[in-house]
């Protein structure tokens, strides 16, 4: 399940926590990406590959964007303490191996090197890490987590007895409806587009008065118009369509047909078991 | 906490945290045999709110609203549970509906019956007079009419919705308070940015939102209804935007309104993941094949 949502929430990430424009700018100045460095990196890794990057990143401030930022420094951890790879939304290793060694020596079987302060780490492929490097691994994943794993009001979910607002409320602060929303396409919804109450009766106001034969010849045209209009339901006329019809395709239908073929089993069961056929 | 489903506020002023405090004094004693009460909460708030927002909700803009747009066929077809609902059906209680396989029902079990509706708890918070709330709780209907008759009679400013009890929440008192208890309840969940204000570096916090920031609802959206697909296997969830800065999910398969409050706990637990220190080790327990499977 944390792999899953690694994969799904990296991307998201990338776009909307380390850049400023569009984003929380994590990675996006040097202030920021210092105090990244200085204070959430775990502290094996803060004198070697933290102290490496913020020189590297000091001298060409804005030359990498803040998604290439984060690309090296994985790459940075991955090849400094010879991690195994970290699955990126593409499933592949995401390119985490460099054929630079960015200024450090690999790692040798069996052999410790010290060069200026960096700690040579000797591993065999597939042993378990030690602890440290399990910490450092999982950083990023942390991080990530820190950043964009769903916080949920636990105290919601726990109880039958917790009542919830209804969906279709207008919520008396914004004047918004609570519209559903689907979720394969949840990148999609933007809530400012959300009908308020006051464009809700703008928008029946347009629809009425724009139906033809407001001025009819004789009663009957106008009579017919109006059966007309009725027949249709309101919401229909509104921008609650769009919403509300997302909730019979994607949600009411699917759960009535669910319903429907789990009492035809029943009543087959039922059959059965009293012989009848 | 409780109180959350009732009051979607900025940060608790002491002035709420009083009425708060009150109100949730007030459900528990609810929990007794008592009538359910009325209960006044807020004052000065909700009217400061009140005049800064007439232009996008106002009670003549609600009552258009209720009249002609809110849907309450979807409300109570979703909410009965049975798959060939009656338009405005009368109470059937007792009757042999022949669309619902529940003649043989125990106790206890979930039902797809004419029933489950009319035994589900509505809340409602009213205004009468501005500035003043009231809370009313076990509110129950017969049917859509009833549902909607109650809502444009009464206006409320809020409805929340509860859980399917064994008798019509609106005969509680009837009841022994042990005869008297939920059986079964969609398993909700509720996300909400001003829980994100730690990370939210758009500028934004409490209950103002940014589409920078609402990217953070996406993002919890996507990971909840894959794992409750994928790891549950439920297949019936609806996600509602919440008017302001969150979005709520309602899973109703049958599984899951069956499910009682220690299982409520153990999905809601397992989709917890308190990124502190020690968690990487709560991690690597999960993934058993350590870091080669993230």
């Amino acid at each position: 399940m944390l792999a899953r949502a690694y994969k799904v929430l990296e991307p998201y990430f990338c776009t909307y926590v380390l850049p400023s424009e569009g984003g929380h700018g994590l990675l996006a100045t040097q202030d920021s990406w210092e105090e990244l460095l200085d204070t959430k990196l775990p502290k094996a890794a803060r004198s070697t590959v933290g102290a490496n990057l913020k020189n590297k990143w000091g001298k060409d401030p804005y030359g990498t964007s803040p998604q290439e930022k984060w690309k090296q420094l994985l790459r940075h951890l991955k090849v400094k303490f010879d991690l195994p790879s970290i699955v990126d939304a593409d499933g592949g290793d995401g390119g985490l191996f460099d054929d630079d060694d960015d200024g450090y020596d690999q790692p040798t079987a069996g052999a410790a090197v010290a060069s200026n302060k960096r700690v040579k780490k000797t591993t065999h492929p597939n042993s378990n890490l030690d602890e440290e490097k399990q910490r450092i691994a999982l950083w990023p994943v942390e991080l990530v987590f820190e950043y964009t794993y769903p916080r949920l009001d636990i105290n919601v979910s726990k109880m039958q007895n917790h009542l919830l607002k209804s969906p279709f409320c207008v919520h008396p602060k914004t004047g918004r409806v609570c519209v559903p929303i689907q979720p394969e396409t949840v990148d999609e919804f933007d809530p400012f587009a959300v009908p308020t109450l006051a464009q809700l009766a703008k928008e029946l106001d347009e629809y009425h008065s724009s139906t033809p034969s407001a001025v009819s010849t004789d009663g009957m045209e106008e009579e017919e118009q109006q059966q007309e209009n009725a027949a249709i339901v309101d919401w229909k006329k509104t921008s609650l369509k769009e919403y509300f019809e997302g909730f019979e395709k994607g949600f009411l239908e699917p759960l009535q047909k669910d319903l429907r073929r789990k009492q035809r089993d029943r009543a087959e069961a039922d059959a059965a078991i009293r012989g009848d056929f | 906490m409780g109180v959350s489903t009732m009051m979607e506020g900025p940060a608790p002023t002491s002035l709420e945290t009083e009425a708060a405090t009150a109100t949730e004094a007030a459900l528990d004693h609810n929990q007794s045999d008592e009538s359910p009460a009325v209960v006044a909460t807020n004052n000065n708030i909700v009217q400061h709110e009140h005049d800064s927002n007439k232009h996008v909700f106002s009670p003549e803009l609600l009552k258009m609203y209720y009249a002609r747009l809110f849907p309450y066929s979807f409300l109570h077809t979703w909410l009965s549970y049975n798959s060939n609902p009656s338009p405005g059906q009368k109470n059937v209680s007792g009757s042999t509906n022949s669309t619902n396989g529940n003649k043989n029902c125990k106790n206890g079990t979930i039902s797809t019956s004419s029933q489950t509706f009319t035994r589900r708890e509505f809340s409602f918070t009213l205004e009468p007079i501005p500035g003043e709330e009231i809370y009313i709780r076990y509110q129950s209907f017969n049917n859509e009419h009833d549902l909607k008759a109650a809502i444009v009679k009464r206006q409320p400013r809020k409805i929340d919705i509860g859980a399917v009890f064994t008798h019509p929440p609106k005969d509680k008192n009837a009841y022994p308070a042990s005869a008297f208890h939920p059986v079964q309840r969609e398993l909700v969940f509720d996300i909400d940015l001003t829980d994100y204000d730690g990370v939210r570096n758009c500028g934004c916090h409490g209950a103002k939102i940014c589409p920078i920031c609402w990217t953070f609802m996406q993002m919890a959206c996507r990971v909840m209804h894959d794992g409750l697909k994928e790891d549950f296997g439920f297949q019936h969830i609806a996600w509602f935007y919440s008017g302001r800065r969150g979005i709520h999910a309602w899973v109703c398969d049958e599984e899951a309104r069956a499910l009682t409050n220690e299982a409520r706990s153990a999905v809601a637990n397992y989709f917890e993941v308190r990124v502190m220190s020690g968690c990487v080790y709560f991690v690597l327990y999960v993934c058993s094949c350590c870091v080669y499977c993230i």
